[in-house]
């Protein structure tokens, strides 16, 4: 048994609490998303309007080999966050190479509005980092979409 | 409407409501041990031998050891969270502005390796082996294209040149 000094035994507690803390957090705002999205998403597609979306956006969504209702999550998680994109998943339905391609257009460029202004503040050129994301978005998404098609997925 | 057919719809919205509730119960279950581990393990000798270690090798992405610290809590938390060591760090001016942007590209292609891509990951995902696999693409993707980037940028840095983005 290793026996471990009393700062390093408080410097653990006080790692797992920042951790537990930090983690619960994370949840919450997952939580308050997740649910209300999860309804407004069946409620939309009760009524059409996601496959009204779908039609209008699949000439577009073409382009990384997804369908048209995509655009609702590759839209939230650009202009909002990844909770939201993610959680319009689930009623879409789509296939593991679409989760994929959806999943690396989202990280490459998400919260662009949160993100841009914390960049700024710490000092990096925001505006030139958000074209770049944007053209690293489009582009991975577009590689991305024929690569892992024949993956199987 | 008829009471039967509003009793439908509200129970369809419930379970609705439910999937939500599971999704986030499913993500709480990785994501708060992902979180407890990380803040344990970055105060440990290990971590710190190895930001030694990492720490000169930064400069071939045209940043300095001084961004060790922020580029690993952005990294593993997020711009967000990362912000609160980023910001401190250029505000002491320890590092140039030429450095703070290659840690912005570093950053914006790459951050929150746990919380991001699990949120993709889980979606339909079948078992813990076809998780790995998605994980493995999602990150994968982004460090090496945050590495090719940030090592492009350094080396016009380097020589002198105009940034580019």
């Amino acid at each position: 048994m290793i026996r471990l000094t009393e700062e390093t035994r408080a410097a653990l507690r006080q790692g797992a609490q920042r951790g537990l803390r930090r983690g619960l957090h994370t949840c919450w705002v997952l939580f308050r998303v997740t649910v209300p999205t999860y309804v407004a998403m069946d409620l939309l597609a009760r009524f059409g309007m996601i496959a009204a979306i779908g039609r209008l956006c699949s000439p577009i969504m073409g382009w990384f080999r997804l369908p048209g209702e995509a655009a609702v999550p590759l839209l939230l998680g650009w202009l909002v966050n990844v909770y939201s994109a993610a959680a319009t998943l689930g009623a879409l339905g789509l296939s593991t190479a679409q989760i994929l391609t959806l999943g690396l257009m989202v990280g490459l460029a998400h919260s662009v509005v949160v993100e841009t202004a914390v960049l700024q503040a710490a000092g990096a050129r925001g505006g030139l980092l958000l074209a770049y994301r944007m053209g690293l978005s489009v582009a991975v998404g577009m590689v991305a979409a024929r690569l892992l098609a024949g993956d199987g997925a | 409407m008829s009471g039967d057919a509003l009793l439908a719809v509200l129970g369809e919205l419930a379970g609705a409501a439910w999937a939500g509730a599971r999704f986030c119960g499913l993500l709480a279950l990785l994501i708060v041990p992902a979180m407890v581990l990380y803040e344990v393990a970055a105060p440990l000798p290990l971590f710190a031998a190895w930001g030694r270690w990492l720490g000169p090798r930064l400069r071939r992405i045209g940043m300095s050891p001084a961004c060790t610290v922020p580029l690993a809590a952005g990294l593993f938390l997020g711009v967000a969270y990362g912000a609160g060591f980023i910001i401190p760090v250029a505000e002491r001016r320890e590092v140039g502005p030429r450095e703070i942007h290659s840690l912005g590209l570093f950053l914006s292609t790459c951050h929150a390796v746990i919380e991001d891509p699990l949120l993709f990951a889980l979606v339909g995902a079948p078992d813990a082996v076809e998780l790995g696999r998605r994980m493995a693409i999602l990150v994968g993707v982004r460090l090496a294209l945050a590495l090719a980037v940030t090592l492009w940028h350094g080396r016009h840095a380097a020589n002198g040149e105009a940034l580019p983005a």
